[in-house]
């Protein structure tokens, strides 16, 4: 086998502003919406997808960010008109909020009954409410019965989500912003429980990209559970597919990460509750 | 787009990232991996250990280098740690050292007028850029930013170029106002990272405020590359970001 060489063709591509071509792109972690902590110029729906275009992201899996931060139908609402407007382009995830336990399947079933959603996304930061607690239960076992995924801000601990994704092996669980700490130096469980479990997968959207990290990563658990995400509109789009294009990981780990890993999850369409 | 990098650490840190370059050798083979074509450094131990070693050891690094050009550290002058500042940025220009760089969070002073202006004058006399660190990594750092010193400082000094490290998210409110005061006043872009981010303030105070800078080999140079590439920015500026406005700030250092 030749060895790779420097910058390779995702990075060529980043070089000349043109859009990541002969590959899947699918942005496993998007948002749509204000935030009102902070100054995000653009935040709709039309400059996602014209940011996605130039990119060459053909699909964003996203939640509302009014669904973390305020409320959670408007949110979701949101979210539904925006996989309406632009089918195959947009998947969203039901944002659920633990302090209206009774309102959690209803909201599911709602959301699921109205547009091709296609998961779960938790946020226990936002909503501050503990990332094991016993609200988001019924929502998992929703999640094992029907094959959804389930994208959290964060899962606690690696030995939670270890045990979780056992209890529930059919639900597809992401563990959001997974390296967005790990500076690639000392071990992350994350990685081991992602490494063992068949249904645990790491989200690499972040701000922060540690030099070397995501090639420690990858050489210390494959590429397989590795998921390309944005945390769009917060972030540019583009620093992802930057940190990806410019990785010293062959070619092969980067058409993984960037969409055929999110499209093995959700290849296969939902069926409407 | 001829990229010229504004933020690169040179030497072995006392963290080293996984791979990361620690002599120029390899910060040169880094910069061909990433299409960079120039490298503006400065050495990891200015942080925390001999200031002024660091600094002359640097010169060493980069005098073999091709494109790999030193920034100096520098202290404010009160406690006569370093040369006068005469002294000081007279041997900078004669050693070719264009550039000047200042860390008041991790060399624990306010970026105040009282404390730095002899140095401040001096620099400015020479036109000598002043990239100014405070130490920022992940966003929520804002809070680390002395933006009263900032704005002191570009308003005592309006002919100095100052130019802000590593500025994350959440920093616009305070920034904006900044840039609509301070002409003087520049962006490095390895961490302003808002969706449009660059679009948005090229828009509004034109690209001549921002320099590329990527901060390796901490952090990964490919994300302000791509956020760059991906601008949406006219050719022209990109250019302007890219390279041409370091290169205009150290064409006009009066030697």
């Amino acid at each position: 086998m030749s060895m790779p060489v420097y910058p390779d063709r995702f990075a060529r591509s980043v070089l000349q502003g043109l859009p990541l071509s002969e590959v899947r792109v699918v942005d496993c972690h998007a948002h749509v919406g204000h935030y009102a902590s902070l100054h995000i110029p653009e935040t709709g729906m039309a400059e996602m997808i014209a940011t996605a275009d130039r990119l060459g992201i053909e699909t964003l899996c996203l939640s509302a960010l009014e669904a973390i931060s305020a409320d959670y139908r408007r949110g979701n609402d949101c979210v539904s008109r925006a996989m309406l407007d632009y089918p195959g382009r947009v998947r969203g995830y039901v944002v659920v909020n633990p302090h209206y336990p009774e309102e959690i399947l209803p909201e599911i079933e709602r959301c699921f009954a109205a547009a091709p959603f296609i998961g779960l996304k938790f946020h226990p930061a936002g909503h501050e409410y503990p990332s094991d607690g016993p609200a988001y239960e019924a929502a998992l076992a929703y999640a094992h019965e029907h094959g959804l995924v389930v994208l959290s801000h964060n899962w606690g601990s690696a030995d939670y989500l270890d045990r979780v994704s056992q209890r529930y092996p059919r639900a597809h669980f992401i563990q959001a912003h997974s390296a967005a700490a790990w500076r690639g130096i000392a071990p992350l469980d994350y990685l081991r429980v992602a490494k063992t479990r068949p249904n645990v997968f790491l989200d690499l959207a972040l701000s922060m990209a540690w030099y070397g990290a995501l090639e420690r990563a990858v050489a210390e658990a494959g590429s397989e559970h590795l998921l390309f995400g944005t945390d769009a509109a917060f972030l540019d789009p583009a620093v992802a597919v930057g940190r990806i294009a410019f990785a010293q990981v062959p070619d092969e780990d980067k058409v993984k990460i960037l969409g055929l890993n999110m499209l093995g999850i959700i290849g296969e369409p939902l069926k409407p509750v | 787009m001829r990229m010229f990098d504004a933020n690169v650490c040179l030497g072995r840190p006392a963290v080293r990232q996984p791979s990361a370059f620690t002599d120029a050798a390899g910060l040169a083979a880094t910069m061909v991996a990433c299409g960079i074509s120039a490298a503006l450094v400065y050495a990891p131990a200015t942080i925390n250990a001999d200031i002024i070693d660091a600094n002359l050891r640097l010169l060493a690094a980069t005098d073999v280098a091709r494109d790999i050009y030193p920034a100096w550290v520098l202290l404010p002058p009160g406690t006569g740690e370093m040369a006068h500042p005469q002294t000081l940025v007279d041997d900078m220009l004669r050693r070719r050292v264009r550039a000047a760089r200042l860390m008041p969070r991790a060399h624990g002073y306010a970026m105040r007028v009282r404390a730095l202006g002899p140095l401040l004058e001096c620099l400015t006399a020479r036109r000598v850029p002043v990239l100014l660190d405070f130490g920022l990594s992940a966003w929520s750092d804002r809070i680390h930013i002395d933006w009263d010193g900032v704005h002191e400082v570009c308003a005592a000094f309006p002919e100095l170029s100052v130019i802000l490290i590593r500025l994350g998210l959440m920093v616009d409110r305070d920034l904006y106002p900044m840039l609509d005061r301070h002409a003087n006043l520049h962006v490095e872009t390895s961490y302003y990272f808002g969706h449009r981010g660059l679009q948005a303030l090229a828009a509004r105070f034109g690209a001549q405020r921002l320099i590329f800078g990527t901060g390796m080999p901490v952090y990964a140079p490919g994300p302000p590359i791509a956020s760059l590439a991906y601008s949406g920015l006219s050719v022209a500026e990109q250019q302007m970001v890219a390279g041409g406005n370091l290169e205009r700030l150290l064409q006009g250092v009066r030697p």
